[in-house]
């Protein structure tokens, strides 16, 4: 199949990598409503934008390869989630050396929308900085369970069903996840 | 009415669910102060979720404090006691002592005899023949000896075989001469050989 001229999108640049044709116009939609969410959700867990982008690219590959096998899960929603998770972890696991040849790539301004409510614009640059950081020092634990229970809003039981984890080892990770990134933005006033 | 709550009471109550923790829940609703510090708390999370949330969607926020985190964490070794070289070092010894004992537990063991090659010639006794023979070696510059043919390809001598290494022609193939090849190029008359 020949490759257009235009700039290629992460869309054709899954279907002519992974599926060699075109994908099916319902998929293109649940691709539509998750992406931001996945491409977001993984930056998080991974505290990285390219190996976050590169695994939210995995996770939609996933969903391809799941079409096709012919297995629909009942919510896409929740099983990107889930795929989202598993991705971050293989990745972690396997692309610990990675962080030593990590490169300075060129600075691309992202297609996500960015929006901030006024809460956070009383957020200073520095404190901004300081949380991301404060956030990015958590284990990968704390990190999974806050993104999880505080941004994407899963109940308790959800979250230690997806991560394999007891309610209450959820709870001490979110308690310790909480306490130290509010001593940071304390700390930061 | 019980006592006021703590700082780790209130986060405790703020990440359990809802059915949890009755009475420091009663006494949240009763006491405006703990409820007013319960309420600054989940600001702050919202504040905190909000700002990560932002920060992971715009990939030159990402970089930034990424860059930022990186210029630290190196701020941080710069900082390191020395006790941490200490045990790097110490680390680093002991992975290779266990390299060592690895590799005579998987039978590898030091040749008996290890000639180490010498530069110096055998005959001590002819100082002049020797400085003559190192002369000649230090003034050697391989790519005098690069013979160049017509078409502008180099071929350098080294012993038997002759490699050109470099072809100014139109092909730029890799061109080799074998030992008792002495045709085309690599006829003794092409100049290619050393």
């Amino acid at each position: 199949m020949e490759r257009t001229a235009t700039q290629p999108s992460i869309e054709s640049e899954i279907e002519f990598a992974q599926a060699g044709g075109g994908a099916p116009p319902e998929l293109d939609e649940i691709y539509r409503q998750h992406h931001q969410r996945i491409v977001r959700l993984c930056r998080m867990m991974l505290s990285d934008a390219d190996e976050g982008d590169e695994a939210a690219q995995e996770v939609f590959v996933r969903m391809l390869a799941q079409r096709r096998g012919g297995v629909e899960p009942a919510q896409w929603g929740a099983w990107l989630t889930r795929v989202a998770i598993n991705a971050c972890h293989d990745r972690r696991r396997s692309g610990w050396w990675k962080w030593w040849r990590r490169d300075g790539r060129e600075l691309v301004d992202s297609d996500l929308t960015t929006h901030r409510d006024a809460e956070e614009e009383a957020i200073t640059h520095e404190q901004g900085a300081a949380i991301w950081r404060g956030f990015s020092a958590l284990s990968p634990r704390q990190r999974e369970v806050f993104v999880l229970r505080q941004i994407e809003g899963w109940p308790t039981r959800e979250v230690g069903a997806a991560l394999n984890l007891t309610e209450q080892a959820v709870k001490l990770h979110l308690f310790r996840a909480v306490r130290r990134l509010r001593e940071i933005l304390r700390s930061e006033r | 009415m019980n006592a006021c709550l703590n700082e780790k009471e209130l986060t405790r109550l703020f990440v359990s669910d809802a059915v949890e923790m009755p009475a420091a829940r009663a006494h949240i609703a009763e006491c405006a102060a703990c409820a007013a510090r319960y309420e600054e708390l989940a600001r702050e999370a919202r504040m905190i979720a909000g700002t990560i949330a932002s920060t992971a969607a715009s990939r030159a926020m990402l970089r930034e404090y990424s860059t930022a985190k990186r210029a630290d964490a190196g701020r941080r070794i710069e900082r390191a006691p020395a006790g941490a070289a200490g045990w790097f070092a110490g680390a680093t010894a002991f992975g290779a002592a266990a390299a060592i004992a690895a590799m005579l537990a998987l039978g590898w063991r030091p040749a008996k005899s290890m000639r180490v090659a010498s530069a110096r010639p055998a005959a001590k006794t002819a100082p002049v023949a020797y400085a003559r023979d190192q002369a000649e070696r230090m003034t050697f510059d391989p790519i005098s000896a690069i013979a160049y043919d017509e078409g502008g390809s180099a071929a350098i001598g080294s012993g038997d075989a002759i490699f050109t290494s470099y072809s100014g022609g139109d092909d730029g193939n890799l061109l080799f001469c074998a030992p008792d090849d002495e045709s085309g190029m690599c006829a003794p008359a092409a100049g290619n050989r050393g």
